[in-house]
């Protein structure tokens, strides 16, 4: 009886996945309908004339957009900025990812999946590339030469981005969001604590250790406790063990001259490991760090504990602000990073570094009917106007030109609502393919953030960006299966060592050992051709 | 004239049809084809007959099963992700088929046995204890005189399912922490504060609690509904009898809601290989790995690489498998022991 | 003597019960108090227990966000109309496969628990509904999740426990299956069905996901996707640091616990009026009849 029901289950099953199954594939009819229509749309924008100021076509063109970035922000319609470009370039855009949507790669995935691609793909580099590599976004190189002379110029003087967005099979497929002022993250000390303990600003690593313990033991908050908190940490533990370029180390893939090494395999490392450790052990840095989350500068600088931390100089920064009020003399400042112990003054965080995922860029979809016209809209972002209007809005509404340099009006730099999010409700400063501008960010950053970002940035500490690597589909597997096992053993090992759980001396044969039975040389391997690639283009 | 091979006694026992026997009544040479024809016969109009008798019962459950046709089994083509090298844009037809590679990905990780394990654990921790909790708190629940307490408490007790997990992870985390109220009343009490969300022996104890402090309440539901069906002529029987209140809840409480406790039991097994990602990450560290990273957690970190539906396909695939295997297990255990069972 | 030491019994059952509520009750009070303090003390953990500064701002922003009241508006809908049909779904499904007589049962039982492992996963069924025209369509909320295999299979158990003789002798009276099932077997199985309908419904007000997918018009979108949103919003890349925007969207948090204390209320309202059918003697003189 059992036997009869299995195989009848098994049946109705089959039939119905074959059923199912049978329904032609509808994706592959709409594809090949619309490549046919591309031919088309390429044969006569070939005869059209030249055209006056940033205009794209004589006619109106309408394009579909997929745009859904940062897991909030969905295109709008009524975006001001883009009714602007409309006016500008005869190109209006049509927003196609639902609004309420929170996760942006539910938005994507779900759109690639149904098979109507809009005609422009917006999402992150990495992503565009590999599925243009499958066939969903056209190749752009031809294009840009022929259509694209602003975008095409600032290629030609800055041949990083151009590695940088081209994939493995050498195609450029889509125009990536450039980020512009270096200056990222830097290390941030409660400078009137030093006063009253009568300090000096460390210059080395040792001094900042003597600082960090300074904190500790002699109560700068004056309350006669000691609950000074003198590192504190946002990033569940990340900043913490970024302390390891104190000591020379880095926490993730890195070049030494030419060659690609893996910085929680090195030397520095272990060292770095070795001190941090230490410092834990002796209350120098938050005994929550791992688990105090993203409001821990709100309460420990809010509680008058915490003395010094490395993070991102805008944020950072306005708590000398809000906390004015609250805490006699507060200042929270940034300092130059301390010489590590090899003496060079350097600092790993750099804004160009930002890890592909987030950074928006944009392309043509194989189904895109006008791929000339959409080059030239591309492009008309990159010309003067077209950067300045996404970077500070509207002239006249959101700024003025004032001896050829556009300044914020008042209205938006005193507002309530922070200037970033004023320019987004107008669809500036979104991540499409332009480039920004520093100079929007600087009128409006705390001058506490200005003027460390300068000192960073006239000190060229930053070191120079990890390239973002084009890898093969074989190459891009084994890293799938090798890289998250090699992830999960450095982090919790790692953990493991700062809590003093384990010995980083007693241990750290055996972890190079597992990291190298994890295929760790193989992964090195695999980015070392990638690199090689990229520098011989 | 047609003559019976065999004629079917049956009887109703225990609710079901039983053959109770076959009895030769007659048979010859000649009837040999008219018995088999008979047979056909016998099977179809009694399979007929009893279309016609349950018709109602046929029409009622066509809605209930073109919903399962529509929504759970035509979307089941979508399985052969699992063993396909799948590409959003491909689409299901054009990826090409990668056997059971995405499997061997799985299992070829290092950390498989480790995962496999930490999945099986905690389940059973809360299968042990997370399990009877609703029970024992329906039980309770059940002896309260007072209406009105006996609802507000039960009201209360359901809150925190509505707290999103998020919220309840947090509140967990700052009570452990170092300076939270755990280790407040500990070292008050002479101890040492201990960081316990580092520390892998804590986290399955941890994670458990989390989970019956927010979902007993909830759970408790299904039990307080099947202890007001029980007759509570029974109670009245018993009392009779001289039975007192633990007597009455050994003998008429607890069997009056066994039925719905097998089955909780019997679905519950087949979870054993699943749990949540959610959950666990807001409580997981790195140092707890060890303890703390799941099936889940672990595909979740693969997937945020790389968008890998196809392996997350094929581990889904294979919890699946074992899941229906566990309850077969579980079912058959309980038709021997029981009257409830799954089918 | 017995009577004493049912005293002793009952104490220990109130105390027990009473500390389960102080527990249960805490992280609700958490999310309360959160709401009616300022942004400042949510963000610097200063909440406890008692909100600190304490103000109805969230809850003002709230009743002035049309979205949020549309959302509203939309999870009722959905959730009583939805609730509607899975009871219908799940009581037609679960009665049948009751009888033992029923030919095919065990068929279609296992049918239908079948598709509580196996499911073909998110894309598959999005494009499923896609196929069938049904997104971007209020309709799908309601039918495309509209009967779960584990609750047939509860209510069945339940429907199987209601004694065979009150099913005989109404058969004697000349009833057929259909009468049977409303007149006798849906009352007796109130709590049951009360259970069922109420966790469908927290499921339904609870669920965001699907709905994210599937609804595009923002006309549609029921609260808890709002909900989901606005928590996500909070939860900024690194990139959005280095900005003082950052600091400034902490603040929102107020609005977040606001926003999940009215989405519990209807819950809470809910559940007095279910448990009256949890009340014992459901199954009184059904018997004798």
């Amino acid at each position: 009886m059992m036997k009869k029901m299995m195989v009848l289950l098994l049946a109705s099953i089959l039939m119905v996945g074959t059923l199912a199954g049978c329904q032609k594939d509808s994706k592959t009819e709409n594809t090949t309908q619309k490549e046919n229509e591309n031919e088309k749309g390429n044969k006569t924008s070939k005869e059209t004339e030249k055209l006056e100021g940033h205009l794209v076509s004589k006619d109106p063109v309408e394009l579909s957009i997929h745009l859904h970035l940062g897991n909030r922000i969905s295109f709008k319609d009524s975006w001001e900025v883009f009714k602007k470009a409309e006016e500008l370039t005869n190109v209006k855009l049509k927003g196609t990812a639902s609004d309420s949507i929170s996760d942006s790669a539910q938005a994507f995935n779900t759109m690639l999946a149904s098979g109507d691609l809009s005609d422009i793909l917006t999402y992150s580099l990495e992503d565009l590339s590999k599925y243009g590599m499958e066939g969903a976004l056209i190749p752009l190189n031809d294009l840009i030469e022929e259509h694209a002379p602003n975008f095409n110029k600032y290629l030609q003087e800055n041949p990083d981005v151009r590695k940088t967005i081209t994939a493995a099979d050498g195609n450029i497929y889509a125009i990536a969001f450039v980020p512009d002022g270096e200056a990222a993250a830097g290390y941030f000390m409660r400078t009137d604590w030093l006063e009253k303990l009568n300090l000096e600003v460390p210059k080395t690593v040792d001094d900042y250790y003597n600082v960090l313990k300074a904190f500790k033991e002699r109560d700068p908050n004056g309350n006669n406790k000691a609950d000074e908190i003198p590192f504190i940490d946002r990033g569940k533990g990340e900043i913490t063990i970024r302390l390891v370029t104190l000591f020379g180390g880095h926490t993730s893939f890195y070049l030494d001259g030419d060659t690609v090494k893996y910085g929680p395999s090195e030397e520095a490392y272990k060292i770095g490991m070795e001190n941090i450790s230490k410092w834990y052990a002796e209350g120098l840095i938050d005994p929550e760090a791992f688990t105090r989350g993203s409001k821990a500068r709100n309460i420990l600088l809010g509680d008058n504990v915490g003395g010094a931390t490395h993070d991102w100089f805008g944020s950072t920064s306005t708590f000398n602000d809000t906390l004015a009020d609250k805490i006699q003399g507060f200042k929270f400042e940034p300092i130059a990073p301390p010489a590590d112990i090899n003496g060079k003054v350097w600092e790993s965080t750099i804004r160009n570094n930002v890890p592909n995922k987030i950074k928006g860029a944009w392309g043509i979809s194989v189904s895109n009917p006008h791929p000339v016209e959409t080059i030239k809209y591309f492009d008309f972002w990159w010309s003067e106007e077209g950067r300045r209007l996404m970077n500070f809005g509207i002239e006249g509404e959101q700024y003025d030109l004032v001896d050829g340099k556009p300044i914020f009006k008042e209205s938006l730099l005193n507002n309530d609502e922070p200037v970033i999010s004023l320019l987004e409700q107008i669809g500036a400063q979104i991540q499409i393919g332009f480039h920004q501008d520093f100079a929007y960010e600087e009128q409006w950053m705390n001058p506490v953030a200005k003027q460390g970002a300068r000192m960073y940035i006239d000190g060229k500490y930053c070191e120079k960006a990890f390239p973002s690597l084009v890898f093969t589909n074989e190459e891009q597997d084994l890293l799938n299966e090798k890289l998250t096992a090699i992830d999960t053993l450095q982090k919790e090992v790692t953990q493991k060592w700062i809590l003093n759980a384990e010995d980083v001396n007693t241990g750290w044969d055996k972890y190079i050992k597992a990291m190298n039975n994890l295929g760790l040389k193989e992964v090195l391997e695999v980015y070392q051709n990638a690199y090689d690639r990229y520098m011989a283009q | 004239m047609l003559t019976f091979d065999r004629m079917r006694i049956t009887s109703r026992e225990k609710g079901g049809w039983k053959k109770m026997s076959n009895i030769k009544i007659s048979s010859t040479n000649k009837t040999t084809k008219i018995k088999k024809k008979n047979k056909h016969n016998n099977y179809f109009s009694e399979l007929k007959k009893d279309i016609l008798r349950d018709k109602y019962l046929y029409i009622l459950i066509i809605p209930c099963l073109l919903f399962y046709f529509f929504f759970s089994y035509k979307p089941l083509y979508g399985l052969q992700i699992a063993f396909k090298d799948y590409s959003l844009f491909k689409g299901i037809e054009g990826s090409p088929w990668v056997g059971l590679d995405n499997f061997i990905t799985f299992f070829n990780s290092p950390y498989v046995f480790r995962l496999i394990k930490n999945t099986l654990l905690i389940n059973l921790y809360g299968l042990v204890i997370g399990f009877p909790i609703p029970i024992i708190l329906a039980l309770l629940f059940n002896e309260v005189r007072n209406k009105k307490f006996k609802r507000t408490a039960q009201t209360i007790s359901y809150l925190p399912h509505f707290v999103s997990t998020v919220i309840v992870a947090g509140l967990v985390v700052n009570f452990l922490a170092p300076s939270g109220l755990i280790n407040n009343i500990i070292a008050a009490l002479g101890g040492n504060r201990t960081y316990f969300l580092t520390q892998p022996e804590y986290f399955r104890g941890i994670f458990t609690g989390m989970n019956v402090w927010k979902e007993s309440g909830f759970g408790a539901v299904i039990y307080i509904a099947a202890l007001a069906s029980i007759d509570p002529q029974l109670y009245e029987a018993a009392v009779v009898d001289g039975a007192n209140r633990w007597k009455q809840t050994l003998h008429v409480t607890i069997p009056g809601i066994l039925p719905t406790i097998t089955i909780m039991l019997i679905l519950r097994i087949g979870k054993m290989l699943s749990v949540g990602f959610e959950s666990v990450l807001l409580l997981q560290q790195p140092a707890t790995y060890e303890t703390s990273d799941v099936i889940s957690t672990y595909v979740y970190r693969l997937a945020i690489e790389k968008g890998t539906y196809d392996v997350a396909a094929a581990v889904d695939l294979f919890n699946a498998i074992i899941a229906l295997i566990l309850v077969f297990a579980a079912n058959k255990i309980s038709k021997k022991f029981s009257e409830t069972s799954l089918w | 003597m017995g009577n004493f030491k049912r005293n002793i019994f009952d104490y220990i059952i109130y105390a027990i019960i009473i500390l389960v509520c102080i527990l249960c009750l805490y992280p609700f009070i958490y999310v309360l108090s959160s709401s009616l303090s300022s942004p400042d003390a949510v963000a610097s953990a200063k909440v406890w227990f008692f909100p600190v500064d304490f103000n109805f701002d969230a809850y003002k922003k709230i009743f002035e966000d049309q979205q949020i009241l549309i959302g509203y508006a939309n999870a009722f809908y959905y959730t009583i109309l939805g609730t509607l049909v899975n009871i219908i779904l799940t009581v037609s499904g679960a009665y049948p496969l009751s009888k033992r007589r029923l030919r095919g049962r065990k068929l279609m039982t296992i049918l239908i628990t079948f598709t509580m492992w196996f499911n073909a996963g998110m894309i598959p069924f999005y494009l499923n509904l896609r196929d069938l025209n049904l997104l971007d369509k209020r309709i799908t909320l309601i039918i495309a999740f509209g009967c779960s295999a584990f609750y047939v299979i509860l209510l069945r158990t339940n429907f199987q426990s209601i004694p065979e003789e009150i099913e005989e002798s109404a058969k004697i009276d000349g009833a057929n299956d259909l009468t049977i099932l409303f007149k006798i077997f849906l009352p007796l199985a109130k709590p049951a069905i009360a259970t069922v309908g109420l966790y469908y419904a927290v499921s339904r007000w609870n669920g965001y996901f699907w709905a994210m997918l599937i609804l595009k018009d923002p006309k549609k979108i029921p609260l808890q996707v709002i909900l989901k949103k606005m928590i996500v919003e909070m939860d900024i890349g690194e990139e959005a640091m280095q900005s003082a925007d950052a600091i400034l969207s902490l603040s929102k948090e107020t609005l977040i616990f606001a926003t999940i204390i009215i989405g519990v209320i209807p819950m809470l309202i809910i559940y007095p009026f279910i448990q009256k059918y949890f009340e014992k003697g459901s199954m009184v003189g059904s018997v004798k009849g």
